[in-house]
C-alpha cells in the first residue's frame, strides 16, 4: 500500500499537469481514496465468497470447471449424482443411435431388407467412438499421478453430460428449423412431412454438415479429459 | 383354446407376406446382402437393382418407380458422390435404369398395334414405337405422379408411336 501510493501520484502529475494546477482542492480527496482500490483482488471478501461458492459447487455438465478446480475433492453426494446423470446421458445417446440404426432398415420389394446407411454415418460413429476411447485412455494415464480419487468419474460424467446437452440442443434447433421450413413450404398441410427433407441432394449435404457439427461437439466436450494434471 | 392356437400359427407364419426374391436374381441378391455399407461394389449393387427392377416390371408389381428415378437425379446433383450413396439408393438407381433400358430394348422400332379407338385411317398405315433413353427418360419417369406398375404403362410414358419409314 505504501509503495503503490507515490507511483500513482507520479502518474497523475505527469499525465495531467494542467488539471492539478487549476484546482488542487478537488484533487486531494481522489489521492486519499486511491489506496482502497489498490487492495489485491484476491482479498476482497466478495471475491473470496465467489471462489468458495465455486469450489463446493455441484458440476454436472462443466468439464472446464472440473479441470480448473481439480484439487478439490468431490463429495459422495456429488459423485453419485454425477454417476447417475452420466448413465442417463449415455443411455440417451446409445438409444438414439440404436433407433437411427433400426429406422435405417427398409423392406424393398424383390430384394428384402436393405439399409439406408451411408459412409457419412459410419464416419460419424467411428469418430465419436474413437474420440471417447482415446480420451479415456489419456485420462487414465493422467489420473495415475493425481491424488484426487473421484476425479476420473467427475471428469467423464461432466464430459458425457456436456456432449448430450449440446447434442440435444442441436437436435431441438434442427427440429424447429425443419418445422418452420415445412410450414413455409406446405402451409395448407397440417401434418409435418419429413419425407421431403430426407430425399434430395441438399438433404445429403445437410446431413454431412450435421455430422461434422456432432463430431465437433464431441471433441469439445472431451477436450479436458486428456489435459495434464501436474500443476 | 383353439383360437389361441390358430392365432399363434398365423403370427408365426407371417413371413408369407414378404415379397419373394425373383428366381433369376437370387444369386446376385445373396451376394450383396452381406454388408450394409457399399463403396467399391456400387456398380455390382446397381446391376442387382437392374435385374430386380426388370423382373418386377415383367410381373407388373413394380412399386414407386418415380421415387427410384428421383434417386438418379439426386445422385447426379450430389456433391459428396459415393460417400452419400446408400445400398437402398444404389438399388433404386439400378431399378430405374434397368427398367428404362428394358423398355427401350423391348419396344423401340417395334410395330405399334392399333387399338380400336384409333381412327379408321390410321389402321392402314404402319406405325412404330420411338422410345427415349438416358436422362430424358429418367426425368420423364420422375415427373409422373400416378403409379407405373406394369410394362405397358411405362411404355406409354416413354414411347410414342410414329409413322414407320419402311
Amino acid at each position: 500500500m505504501e509503495a503503490s501510493q507515490p507511483v500513482s501520484d507520479d502518474e497523475y502529475s505527469s499525465e495531467t499537469p494542467t488539471t492539478t494546477f487549476a484546482n488542487k482542492d478537488q484533487v486531494e480527496p481522489e489521492i486519499t481514496s486511491e489506496p482502497k482500490n489498490t487492495i489485491k483482488p484476491e482479498f476482497i471478501p466478495s471475491e473470496i465468497e465467489f471462489l468458495n461458492r465455486h469450489r463446493g459447487k455441484l458440476r454436472l455438465c462443466d468439464p472446464k470447471g472440473v479441470y480448473e478446480f481439480r484439487h478439490i475433492q468431490q463429495t459422495w453426494l456429488q459423485s453419485s449424482l454425477q454417476l447417475v446423470t452420466m448413465l442417463v446421458s449415455i443411455a440417451c445417446m446409445v438409444s438414439l443411435y440404436y433407433l437411427y440404426y433400426q429406422g435405417s432398415k427398409e423392406i424393398m420389394a424383390g430384394v428384402g431388407e436393405v439399409s439406408n446407411l451411408i459412409w457419412v454415418d459410419a464416419f460419424e460413429m467411428f469418430m465419436i467412438v474413437g474420440i471417447i476411447v482415446m480420451t479415456i485412455k489419456r485420462l487414465g494415464k493422467q489420473a495415475k499421478q493425481h491424488p484426487q480419487k473421484r476425479y476420473r468419474l467427475a471428469m467423464l460424467a461432466n464430459s458425457f453430460n456436456r456432449m448430450w446437452f449440446n447434442y440435444f440442443r442441436l437436435l431441438l434447433v434442427v427440429l424447429i428449423l425443419l418445422i418452420a421450413a415445412n410450414i413455409i413450404k406446405y402451409p395448407e398441410v397440417a401434418l409435418i412431412n419429413f419425407d421431403y427433407f430426407e430425399e434430395g441432394a441438399v438433404a445429403d449435404l445437410a446431413n454431412a454438415i450435421f455430422t461434422l457439427i456432432v463430431i465437433f461437439i464431441c471433441f469439445r466436450a472431451f477436450r479436458f479429459c486428456g489435459k495434464e494434471l501436474t500443476a | 383354446m383353439r383360437i389361441l392356437l390358430l392365432l399363434t400359427l398365423i403370427i408365426s407364419f407371417n413371413s408369407i407376406a414378404e415379397i419373394r426374391v425373383p428366381v433369376r436374381c437370387e444369386e446376385s441378391v445373396a451376394q450383396i446382402s452381406t454388408t450394409n455399407l457399399i463403396f467399391f461394389n456400387s456398380t455390382e449393387v446397381i446391376k442387382v437393382g437392374e435385374c430386380v427392377g426388370v423382373e418386377l416390371v415383367k410381373r407388373g408389381v413394380m412399386e414407386a418407380l418415380p421415387k427410384a428415378c428421383d434417386e438418379v437425379v439426386e445422385h447426379k446433383n450430389n456433391l459428396l458422390g459415393a460417400l452419400s450413396l446408400s445400398k437402398k439408393e444404389a438399388l433404386q438407381i439400378g431399378q430405374c435404369m434397368g427398367v428404362i433400358n428394358y423398355v427401350y430394348d423391348r419396344y423401340n422400332d417395334e410395330k405399334y398395334n392399333t387399338s380400336r379407338y384409333d381412327s379408321y385411317y390410321s389402321k392402314y398405315k404402319s406405325y412404330v414405337y420411338q422410345c427415349v433413353t438416358g436422362m430424358t427418360a429418367v426425368k420423364k419417369l420422375a415427373s409422373t405422379t400416378y403409379s407405373l406398375s406394369s410394362r405397358s404403362k411405362i411404355r406409354d410414358v416413354l414411347c410414342e408411336a410414329e409413322l414407320g419409314t419402311y
